[in-house]
């Protein structure tokens, strides 16, 4: 035995290659229909020989045919017969180890390895495809020639002739073809119309003036006109225009207005693009529709300049639920009021409180970013992939002559050239949008169209007021403004209208400020359900109220009172509703702890007014001011301690209150209310001694305030405001409230409201009579003295 | 070896097949198609005659060699049955064996509307009595009319079969089996002459008849 011989090293196989495995010592064998099919080509090409020449004769029978054939095609049995030889070698080399080696390693490997070492893989592609074309051609041009009995050469020349023989059999299947072809195109082309509507220049009267209180937004999308119309401003720098807006926020605030103002003051046409455009009942029509689309887009670029397409509720584009996502500045869900409905709502939180609880309510308000994930929506399969595509494929040579037949000629395509397309989108839910459209290149500028400030309700107001009669004064415009903070363009529009259809349901010609204050009333708390309470609980619901309102007077600079009502409305007794006079973007300590001190105010009330007892009416109450205090003590440092709980469970290094490490599926604030229980309980516990002491020093203006609300059912503010000062307001005279007997009336009547809710019984004593400024007795009076 | 030839059974019986195709064609064929494809004129003569060296045929018949088939309008073939074919046996005065011409004739415009059966009767030799008794050639004596048959094999072809014993210039008498057709537009006469002398024409009867009856026309490809 000889030493063992080096090997070369087997080597890595390729990811999409099976692994290496040793050459077999023998041929593989060969499938009997790779050993016989080039024979049988031979022979049916030789029998197609045969027939060709009994086909020209008919007096040749097959027996002669078959002997001439031999004799003048005997090249084909020539070829057959070194096909044969071959087989014959092949089957050798199947049954013969050494036969084999010798021919797959000395004869063809050396001439593989010769052949690899001069030319490469592509030049032994293209040489072997030319062989092969070359072979079919032979072999078309030799049959053909002794079909048509000519020479080989002839009978290619005369193959475009047999063609324009066989033109009119093509036509017709073409034509079938396209007759059944046509019965689709036609039909998805009926259908990828639509959906598209074009403004041209002066097509569209809405300015930008027209669109008020949204003036930041505005200025910055005349901007983007501006270079929209002059871009080689922007351009001769070296910078690109903008190409794309997002208009976002919530409904009503003037999205679309903007996008129509945008339309009449360019000079440039307009496409609007209808949200349903891309909804389609069939696979692809989407993105027909998106590539026609395009196209028209290019087409008007050229034609006038620029162009500005305007997706409304671009949302119905729908995404592809690739993340979990969240629009730009968090999910938005202003206007959410999961609450309890037991009382009130908590129509006398702030905002941010309210919109906090919304939030912990709906689900797990720690895990940020957890909105609601706006999977599917709109455009179906590959529209929206279309529309991505579109967007930044627009600089991309076009054309065919260009990029064929200028390639074709040697030449490089040219570019395209610019199109100036302005992409305006607007959606309320930003979150729904694919995160890939929002990317800059195809959304250049995200623009969030939010409530207007007071300045611009302001203006919204007198903008509405001044279309209409009215005889509302600038003070008055300007308190509405405040009492109504998160006013959009539509809602004011729609206050607007509601106070002129109560001034001509009254049968007057303009506005008055009773009108203005009805309609708001109306559009807040929707129609009051028109139940009557028996007195004894119409009393405890006025006090229950009358407490939060006297609490939240004494206690919150922050916020106004708006109205305070005991009319049962569709998910509550009665509401206590405060707002901001100012708009404030930060909150402190003082104002949640005045919140809870709001909260508190009932369970105090009823406990003080009701000799200890109290109703289920303040759980509300009680879940939101525990609610607040938790996230006070333990995320804002607003307690006790500094450290910030969820951060200090995350790490599980336990908390300053004691607390142990997070159970297993436990909710975050459930642990945190766990651990923080004996602190949460001490706040909740001193607020709620605070509450009691301010409500027993303004024991005389709750009973004050309970007595409004009984016979008036619903107060303003500023009626509230009356009450409590003992001054006249706008439709109630607090004044009286000062006079000590008066007092003393309610005090009585309030004791036998007591004795009646603790007996069950009827109330012995009528609801004293009140005094309105606005209409004589009120209407309170006639219940009461029934 | 058994299990073998098991597996490869297909492979062999196909093999046996070509095998026996190609033996089958071993033999040579018994005849010689003659055609014109592009006239559609078909004819078979056995094998063992031979064919007549066309420049020779030319030359006895006195074309233009310059002139190609096509531009002269005729194409014809000889075939003799003696040992030594030659044009001669065609159009002299004995011919021992058989011999055959055959031949296309496009005919020019003007004289489509001249050509009659009679015309094609009395292609080579006067043979209708008109023909006969215009006769001037001295050479041509001892007629005899055997056979005179009108053809219409279809698709407007008509044509005569004409079988008629001549002696040319004293020699022995001599029998012509002719057939003359006639395409529908009268723009084409085919021809078939076979002639040998009488004896050799009784003799070789069969064989003759064989290739006159082949003798085939297409109007439609």
């Amino acid at each position: 035995m000889t030493a063992p011989v080096a090997h070369p090293p087997e080597g890595l196989s390729a990811p999409d290659e099976p692994p290496h495995a040793p050459p077999p010592p023998t041929r593989p064998k060969m499938p009997l229909w790779n050993r016989i099919r080039l024979l049988l080509l031979f022979a049916v090409a030789w029998l197609i020989l045969v027939w060709a020449a009994m086909a020209d004769n008919p007096l040749l029978p097959f027996v002669d045919s078959v002997r001439i054939q031999l004799h003048d095609s005997q090249w084909l049995i020539w070829l057959a017969g070194l096909e044969l030889l071959r087989q014959i070698h092949y089957l050798i080399e199947e049954r013969s180890a050494r036969y084999h080696r010798f021919w797959s390693q000395k004869v063809s490997g050396g001439m593989d390895r010769a052949v690899r070492k001069r030319m490469s893989d592509w030049t032994r592609f293209r040489i072997a495809r030319m062989v092969k074309i070359a072979l079919v051609i032979v072999l078309f041009a030799v049959i053909a020639g002794r079909v048509l009995d000519t020479s080989p050469v002839l009978a290619i020349f005369q193959a475009p002739a047999l063609l324009y023989r066989a033109l009119p059999l093509i036509l017709q299947l073409a034509f079938a073809f396209f007759f059944i072809a046509f019965q689709f195109i036609g039909l998805f082309w009926l259908l990828s119309r639509g959906g598209v509507d074009t403004y041209y220049p002066d097509d569209i009267k809405t300015r930008f003036t027209d669109v008020w209180g949204q003036d930041h937004v505005v200025d910055r999308i005349r901007e983007n006109i501006m270079y929209l119309e002059k871009p080689d401003e922007i351009e001769a720098k070296g910078g690109y225009v903008p190409g794309g807006i997002l208009l976002w926020g919530p409904p009503g605030t003037g999205k679309t207005l903007m996008a129509e103002a945008v339309a009449g003051e360019t000079g440039r046409p307009y496409v609007f693009v209808d949200p349903g455009a891309f909804i389609n009942m069939f696979f692809g029509v989407g993105v027909l529709k998106v590539k026609s689309l395009f196209r028209k887009l290019r087409k008007l670029a050229l034609r006038y300049g620029g162009v500005i397409v305007f997706f409304d509720e671009a949302d119905s584009l729908g995404n592809r639920g690739s993340l979990a996502q969240v629009g730009p500045g968090g999910p938005t869900g202003r206007g959410m009021t999961p609450f309890d409905t037991s009382c009130h709502g908590a129509a006398y939180l702030a905002e941010d409180t309210r919109w906090m609880l919304a939030k912990n309510a709906m689900g797990d308000a720690f895990v940020a970013g957890a909105g609601m994930n706006g999977m599917g929506g709109g455009g179906g399969m590959g529209t929206l992939q279309a529309l991505l595509t579109e967007l930044s494929g627009l600089k991309k040579p076009r054309g065919l002559v260009n990029r064929w037949g200028r390639r074709a000629l040697g030449m490089r395509p040219k570019p395209p050239p610019k199109y100036r397309i302005l992409v305006m989108m607007a959606t309320n839910m930003p979150e729904a949008l694919d995160e890939a459209l929002l990317r800059p290149g195809r959304i250049d500028r995200i623009y969030r169209v939010g409530y207007p400030s007071k300045a611009g309700r302001i203006r919204t107001y007198e903008g509405y007021f001044d279309k209409v009669p009215h005889e509302i004064t600038p003070e008055q415009l300007d308190k509405l403004a405040t009492i109504t903070p998160y006013a959009t363009g539509a809602t004011i529009k729609d206050l607007v209208n509601e106070a002129l259809i109560t001034a001509i349901r009254d049968g007057r010609d303009a506005i008055t400020w009773p009108d203005v204050v009805k309609a708001k009333q109306l559009k807040e708390l929707g129609p009051p359900e028109d139940v009557e309470y028996i007195e004894r609980e119409r009393h405890a619901v006025a006090v229950h109220e009358a407490c939060h309102a006297i609490v939240a007077f004494r206690t919150r600079q922050h916020m106004e009172i708006d109205l305070a009502t005991i009319e049962k409305g569709s998910d509550y007794l009665g509401m206590v509703a405060s707002i901001p006079p100012e708009d404030q973007f930060t909150r402190w300590r003082s104002e949640f702890e005045s919140d809870i001190l709001v909260s508190l105010a009932s369970l105090a009330g009823e406990r003080m007014f009701f000799d200890g007892d109290s109703s289920s009416g303040v759980s509300g109450d009680l879940e939101s001011a525990t609610q607040v205090a938790s996230f006070m003590e333990g995320f804002w440092g607003m307690g006790s301690t500094v450290s910030s709980y969820s951060t200090a469970q995350r790490l599980q290094v336990g908390s300053p209150g004691g607390g142990a490490a997070r159970r297993e599926g436990e909710k975050p604030e459930a642990m945190l209310r766990r651990a923080l229980a004996d602190r949460i309980e001490d706040k909740l516990g001193d607020l709620l001694v605070r509450a009691e002491a301010l409500l027993a020093e303004n024991r005389a203006q709750v009973l004050a305030l309970a007595h409004a609300l009984e016979i008036h059912r619903t107060l303003t503010g500023d009626d509230v405001e009356a009450v409590i000062e003992g001054r006249e307001g706008e439709t109630v005279d607090g004044s009286a409230y000062r006079d000590p007997e008066f007092a003393a009336r309610l005090e009585d009547y309030h004791t036998a409201a007591v004795g009646a809710h603790r007996g069950h019984s009827r109330m012995p004593i009528a609801l004293p009579p009140g005094r309105s400024t606005v209409d004589g007795p009120a209407e309170g009076t006639a219940a009461a003295t029934a | 070896m058994r299990c073998l030839r098991l597996r490869q059974g297909p492979a062999v019986a196909g093999l046996v097949l070509l095998a026996a195709a190609l033996l089958a064609g071993c033999g040579a064929p018994q005849y010689t198609y003659v055609k014109n494809s592009a006239d559609h004129m078909y004819v078979k003569i056995p094998a063992s005659w031979h064919s007549i060296d066309q420049k020779d045929l030319d030359n006895a018949v006195g074309l233009d060699p310059a002139e190609s088939a096509s531009s002269r309008g005729l194409w014809l073939q000889g075939y003799d049955a003696a040992d030594t074919p030659s044009a001669l046996h065609l159009f002299g005065s004995s011919a021992a064996e058989p011999a055959v011409l055959v031949s296309v004739q496009q005919v020019p415009q003007a004289s489509r509307g001249g050509l009659s059966l009679d015309g094609l009767r009395d292609f080579f030799f006067p043979v209708s009595p008109t023909a006969r008794q215009n006769n001037q050639n001295p050479q041509l004596t001892g007629f005899g009319l055997m056979a005179d048959d009108v053809l219409t094999p279809g698709d407007g072809v008509r044509g005569v079969h004409t079988v008629y014993r001549y002696s040319l210039g004293g020699g022995p008498p001599q029998m012509m089996d002719q057939t003359g057709y006639l395409n529908d537009d009268a723009s084409k006469v085919y021809l078939l002459l076979v002639r040998c002398s009488t004896t050799c024409y009784k003799d070789r009867h069969g064989e003759i008849e064989n290739v006159v009856s082949s003798f085939t026309i297409r109007e439609k490809p």
